[in-house]
């Protein structure tokens, strides 16, 4: 791919420090995201994709922190910096927009002050000014009625219809990165149909680099450029959306793609769960974390941790089974058959 | 292919399973077994503030049982020679105007209040409780009439309707401990009809009936459990205001007759003149102090038990993470300050 | 705005009941008080026994119990509470509240103003800076102030800052007379007639009492405001608020404090009531002549009707307040149809 790289994201490392322990919500995630591009984040929940997300907003809720990791936005470190320079670039460059439109909105507000509260935080405009162009942007994002939904409180909306909203307040001071976490989990079928039509509409309207978050693998075919894997705080397959779901290579997301009823699918194979929860992240497992549910799973899986390697060109995979892993556990460590036992590090 | 000593571990670690889904880690779920959860539930009891307050009420226990013993004087026998002494090693909180022993008569207060206090709370859940689970369970026009009149009880501010029910029964321990009851009924009636109307809600509850427990069985075995967190927080809370309505009745001389003129508002109020404001501020100040630490005893073991039972406090920070949050900080901060000094990096 | 009217005709109608209910409730406690205002003055030996049959058939006390019950009601209706047995014999009982009433909303309006301009800041700021020093001290501060008898707290303050510190007046008398007197508040005739002495006297006069009284209602407050401040800032409209880039203190202060205002509006109104309850107890205290100080002389004088004319006074009073305060509520919560 040719284009710019927008968001660089390395080793994050993202922890919640609660009373029953630390909560390693993120265990080095690796990703980045190129300039108009939808990229998709994939993964059961408690996978770390709402947590990547608030990570790079900077909003972890409290007993989070980021301990380990870079990101790079645009060639600023945004890890580093101070609230203040974080606050100019928060709805200015990267917005996020959240799965439960009910609660998303500020129920004492109209929606109209809502939008124009953004575009006057971030440009020298009067609330007046910002008021008539939030119409504008409701009326560019073909709302029905824009002089009259602007005057409407959050609870006088359909749950689409806040939701459109919420992603014209994302859109409102035309930002590099919109984030969506789950934006049509909530949603009726067809409204869902809508709001995505919207978003992937965006891309090529305003220019913006969309990540999209959700566990519905339909949503990612329907609307990814590229597709990032993720379980228990790592990522593990990171491909184009027609690399992954042709030839996918980590054995989680074979079993993922194996879990999604398909109406084409062949009749003869079955629909598969994946035996086993999403580990606790307090004491995870040790080596691969996947390895606990993984019908493949080596003696190596338990003592290494697989890296995020390039197996083919753009395709990405943190597996053993795969020729890289296996070249670096053996040159690296000298140990890919260890003799049975645990090996301690 | 898979080692089973190895799984095995992890069907342990499985036992309790830790989701972590933000916002605010809300639905953080932890399994534990009933006696793990009952540890717990004493273990987040241990903050100082409940503690003291632990502590208050159990002083205030011992100080009403052991009175006759541990008490240096007799608290109605007057002495007019020691009238208005000031505190001192003899008389610790001084002497009031005829003489009597102020700390005395505090430590003999204390069976006043602690009998007005539980005697009230526990007769107002008694009627306020049935009343509320009747009203749930019921429904219908029972429904409406009960709470009709609740209503009408919650339109008096509570110390004018404790005053005007003392002043029909007459003054004395018994009318006011009624009054303090009855006001406050409907503050137990609506939270058994609450807890009540939400438990009976609950699909077990149809289960139950559709099996053929009869009415009471059901409120026993399934409504009562229920609403007993709730209920236990509230008594140990309104134990307190009790008291303090106790406190302000006897100030206005509805409340204990003599001779237990040693309950501490009547105290205050038979104390109460221009020259104990100007010249023997302790006749005032030591009971009032001694309410004070009665009220606020019940009040923090109450937010301690209310605190330990609400599952959404429960995400404090052990002393180990805070101190790693510190530290993560301070090195944050630094990494900020080194960040403003440097030109900013680019990458790419 | 049309909803808005409708919406308060509604409520006033559905306030009906209540108030008939309290009439009817104050009316059964003063006849289960034993014998009868006339036999306490016959009994007293004020009055020859033919006297007291007169007066029993004047009052109706002769009647069955329902009929004089309406008999009551068509009396309080006409704003007649009846006549002051003992703290004022034989003055009408209207009179009397109507007059001791102005003192008891002087001290209720400085009470609020304190528990208001105190009581949502210290909330603020405590949920604001949680676990912080600041939160711990506000958090304490308010608990033992919800433990603390009003009239003690009263009685430690004349102690401390009227006789150790005499910085204010111990009792409330001697606040100058102004030349206008409209309202019977001081501080409301004192601007009216311009007299700026009659406005310091006030405030000074009324500033032990009105702390007294007030703390109580504050220190509830400040809790309501606290945890419901915090309740609020997990909501996810917070999260939206901080993606858009608003700083902390818009957050907190447009985003949250609204929002987390609407409970505590409930609260407040709760407590202007109970402020009027606890005006019987300050009132004693600074020897103020309100209400809450003529119920209580009735008290200690055994003046029954009075009695429960002043509870039933302050109980309408009371419904009302929080009449106001649902409709306010109505208001400022768009969510609420009404």
């Amino acid at each position: 791919m040719t284009a710019n790289v927008l968001l660089t994201i390395r080793n994050l490392r993202t922890h919640f420090f609660t009373e029953e322990g630390v909560v390693q919500a993120l265990d080095g995630v690796d990703l980045e995201v190129y300039e108009k591009e939808i990229i998709g984040l994939v993964g059961e929940t408690g996978s770390g994709k709402s947590v990547t997300a608030l990570s790079v907003m900077r909003l972890i809720p409290q007993p989070g922190f980021i301990v380990d990791g870079e990101i790079i936005f645009k060639g600023k470190p945004l890890h580093l910096l101070s609230e203040e320079e974080m606050r100019k670039i928060r709805g200015k460059e990267i917005t996020m927009i959240f799965q439960d439109p009910m609660n998303a909105l500020n129920p004492v507000f109209t929606v109209g002050n809502q939008i124009a509260e953004t575009i006057q935080l971030h440009n020298d405009v009067t609330y007046r000014e910002a008021f008539n162009q939030s119409i504008e942007l409701l009326r560019r994002l073909n709302i029905p009625k824009p002089e009259r939904i602007v005057n409407s409180y959050p609870h006088e909306l359909s749950g689409g219809m806040r939701q459109r909203i919420q992603i014209a307040i994302g859109l409102a001071c035309q930002p590099a990165l919109l984030i969506a976490d789950e934006p049509t989990t909530a949603l009726d079928a067809t409204v869902e149909v809508q709001v995505l039509e919207l978003i992937k509409r965006l891309r090529d309207e305003f220019n913006t680099s969309i990540m999209l978050i959700t566990h519905d693998l339909g949503v990612i075919a329907e609307m990814c450029d590229r597709v990032v894997v993720m379980y228990a705080g790592n990522v593990v397959e990171k491909a184009d959306v027609k690399t992954i779901f042709k030839h996918p290579l980590h054995p989680y997301t074979q079993a993922l793609l194996g879990a999604i009823p398909y109406a084409e699918r062949k009749k003869k194979s079955r629909l598969t769960t994946i035996p086993g929860t999403v580990p606790n992240l307090i004491n995870p497992p040790s080596g691969c974390r996947f390895h606990p549910r993984c019908k493949h799973a080596m003696i190596v899986c338990k003592t290494l941790k697989p890296m995020l390697l390039e197996e083919e060109q753009g395709h990405f995979v943190s597996c053993f089974l795969y020729s890289k892993n296996k070249e670096f556990a053996e040159r690296e460590h000298g140990v890919f058959e260890p003799l049975p036992g645990r090996i301690v590090y | 292919m898979v080692d089973d000593s190895y799984s095995k571990s992890y069907e342990d670690a499985e036992n309790f399973t830790f989701t972590v889904d933000l916002p605010g880690l809300k639905s953080g779920i932890v399994e534990r077994p009933r006696l793990q959860r009952f540890l717990d539930f004493l273990s987040r009891l241990k903050n100082p503030l409940t503690i003291i307050g632990i502590i208050i009420v159990a002083g205030l226990i011992l100080s009403a049982v052991l009175a006759p013993f541990i008490a240096p004087y007799n608290p109605i026998a007057v002495d007019l020679n020691s009238k208005n002494l000031p505190p001192s090693l003899q008389h610790p909180f001084g002497t009031d105007g005829f003489g009597r022993d102020i700390f005395s008569r505090i430590l003999y207060g204390a069976q006043i209040s602690l009998f007005v206090g539980i005697v009230s709370v526990l007769g107002a859940v008694a009627v306020g409780v049935p009343l509320g689970i009747l009203s749930a369970y019921k429904s219908g026009y029972i429904d409406t009439v009960i709470m009709r009149i609740m209503d009408i009880m919650l339109a008096f501010p509570s110390i004018i309707l404790a005053i005007a029910i003392a002043m029909v029964i007459g003054a004395g321990i018994h009318a006011v401990t009624i009054a303090i009851l009855v006001v406050s009924i409907p503050v137990y009636a609506r939270i058994a009809r609450g807890s009540a109307l939400a438990v009976i809600q609950e699909t077990y509850i149809e289960a139950a009936r559709a099996i053929g427990a009869s009415g009471l069985r059901i409120i026993f075995r399934h409504i009562l459990p229920n609403i007993l967190a709730p209920l236990l927080v509230e008594m140990t809370l309104d134990i307190g205001s009790a008291v303090l309505s106790l406190a302000g009745l006897s100030f206005l001389g509805l409340g204990a007759p003599p001779p237990y003129t040693y309950d501490w508002g009547r105290m205050i109020s038979d104390n109460f003149s221009y020259q104990a404001v100007t010249r023997y501020w302790w006749q005032l100040t030591f009971p009032g102090l001694a309410i004070v630490f009665c009220v606020l005893g019940w009040n923090l073991l109450g937010d301690g038990l209310r605190d330990a039972m609400d599952p959404k406090l429960r995400l404090k920070l052990s002393k180990e993470a805070k101190k790693l949050i510190k530290d993560l900080k301070k090195k944050q901060r630094g990494l900020e300050k080194s960040n403003a000094k440097k030109p900013v990096r680019v990458v790419n | 705005m049309k909803g808005l009217y409708a919406y308060i005709i509604r409520r006033l109608i559905l306030l009906i009941p209540v108030v008939l209910g309290v009439m009817l409730l104050t009316f059964i406690l003063m006849h289960s008080i034993p014998g009868n205002p006339v036999a306490y003055l016959g009994g007293s030996g004020k009055l020859p026994p033919d006297a007291v049959e007169k007066l029993i058939k004047i009052y109706g006390l002769d009647q069955p119990l329902f009929i004089q019950f309406f008999l009551y009601l068509a009396n309080v209706f006409q704003g007649n509470l009846g006549t002051s047995i003992s703290v004022n014999p034989g003055a009408n009982i209207t009179d009397l509240i109507l007059t001791a009433f102005p003192h008891t909303v002087e001290l209720t309006i400085y009470s609020s103003i304190i528990m208001v301009l105190v009581g949502i800041p210290a909330g603020v700021i405590s949920a604001k800076k949680r676990n912080s020093l600041t939160d711990n001290v506000t958090r304490v501060g308010a608990l033992i102030g919800v433990s603390m008898p009003v009239f003690w707290l009263g009685i430690m303050l004349q102690i401390v800052f009227g006789v150790a510190i005499p910085i204010f007046p111990l009792l409330w008398a001697g606040i100058h007379e102004p030349a206008v007197k409209a309202t019977g508040i001081y501080l409301i005739d004192g601007f009216l007639s311009l007299d700026f002495r009659t406005i310091v006297d006030s405030i000074m006069h009324y500033a032990l009492p009105s702390i007294a009284l007030g703390a109580l209602s504050l220190s509830i407050v400040t809790r309501m405001v606290r945890s419901s401040m915090l309740e609020v800032l997990g909501e996810d409209y917070i999260r939206t608020a901080r993606a858009k880039g608003c700083s902390e203190n818009a957050t907190i202060y447009r985003h949250a404090l609204r929002n987390s205002l609407l409970p505590a509006t409930t609260v407040i109104g709760l407590q202007i009531g109970g402020l009027l309850g606890g005006a019987v107890l300050t009132e004693t205290v600074f020897a103020i002549p309100g209400v809450g100080r003529l119920i209580t002389d009735a008290i200690l004088k055994y003046d029954y009707p009075l009695v429960m004319a002043g509870v039933l006074f302050i109980a309408i009073i009371y419904i009302i307040a929080n009449l106001v305060v649902d409709v306010l509520y109505a208001y400022l919560d768009p969510r609420i149809r009404y």
